[in-house]
């Protein structure tokens, strides 16, 4: 079953092969969740809306038609919106309040320095637009191409590129000084 | 169309560095198996076959004759009338009742 395309595996989801199910929920589980982190800031939220997207594909996998285009690119496209529907909603918890994973490092400076510059890039990619943070989610986070991640979006290539662009320049701005920091340190030639 | 004022190559670099720094919680171990146990089997869809089809006939026929039976017995007691009653009501009818 390891070896099936995603697509194949669809195609005996929408027969009702709960085995099928299982090999594309181990495939992709990860990346729904991580994705859907990103735009939401925390891994409750974001794991709530991993489980709702392949609780929809299992119920509605007979919908799904190869032709469409790829299977990632659709399930990109469905975890996103949902994860947007869920950043619409009234919150409880502000995104910046959810503490950082703890690193293992052995220096305790460094790990407070980094869980602290973590934090500032989280808080900083929090404040973007939803589109533009959705678009440096799939582009920088996921390593998608322009041209799929325009197409998780439904917009031109041209316009993710935009998005892109005033993203990072917004966390340009923001993140000035910890860009510095980094150059100082030596990380940038 | 682009906006005019882009990153520099080095920006670019440095700003991906400390992007990179934020990493996401790994994924809850029993996620997978919540979804898995929460996508129970499905019903199998509704399919016409021959013996379906004939049970839903003899059904259906079954319906028609009864309704017709039934049909044929009010007519029959009507016809009977006055001693209508006698086939629907056992024992004497008390006096003053509404039947």
């Amino acid at each position: 079953m390891d070896g099936l395309a995603d697509e194949a595996l669809m195609a005996r989801i929408a027969d009702g092969d709960r085995t099928a199910f299982a090999a594309l929920v181990t495939r992709h589980l990860d990346r729904a969740v991580r994705t859907a982190q990103r735009l939401l800031g925390d891994r409750g939220e974001a794991e709530d809306v991993a489980q709702d997207a392949f609780f929809r594909l299992w119920q509605h996998a007979d919908r799904w038609r190869p032709e469409g285009g790829r299977f990632t690119t659709w399930f990109y496209r469905v975890v996103v919106n949902a994860s947007i529907d869920r950043l619409r909603r009234p919150r409880s918890l502000p995104i910046d309040d959810v503490p950082e994973p703890e690193d293992e490092q052995p220096n305790a400076f460094r790990t407070l320095h980094q869980t602290e510059v973590a934090r500032s890039v989280k808080a900083a990619v929090g404040e973007l637009p939803e589109r533009q943070r959705t678009a440096l989610t799939l582009c920088h986070y996921e390593g998608l191409g322009n041209i799929e991640a325009a197409e998780v979006m439904g917009i031109t290539v041209g316009a993710l590129e935009s998005l892109l662009i005033r993203a990072k320049r917004q966390l340009r701005d923001s993140l000035k000084p910890l860009m510095s920091d980094l150059a100082e340190d030596g990380h940038e030639a | 169309m682009k906006p005019e004022i882009d990153l520099t190559p080095a920006e670019e670099r440095q700003l991906a560095r400390v992007l990179d720094t934020w990493q996401t919680y790994p994924t809850s171990p029993g996620l997978a198996q919540a979804i898995l146990a929460k996508a129970r089997p499905k019903a199998p869809a509704f399919t016409w076959s021959w013996p379906r089809m004939a049970t839903l006939a003899a059904a259906a026929c079954l319906g028609l004759v009864v309704g017709w039976w039934m049909d044929g017995m009010e007519s029959y007691a009507t016809s009977l009338e006055p001693g209508f009653d006698a086939l629907y009501f056992e024992g004497d009818p008390i006096e003053g009742d509404i039947l």
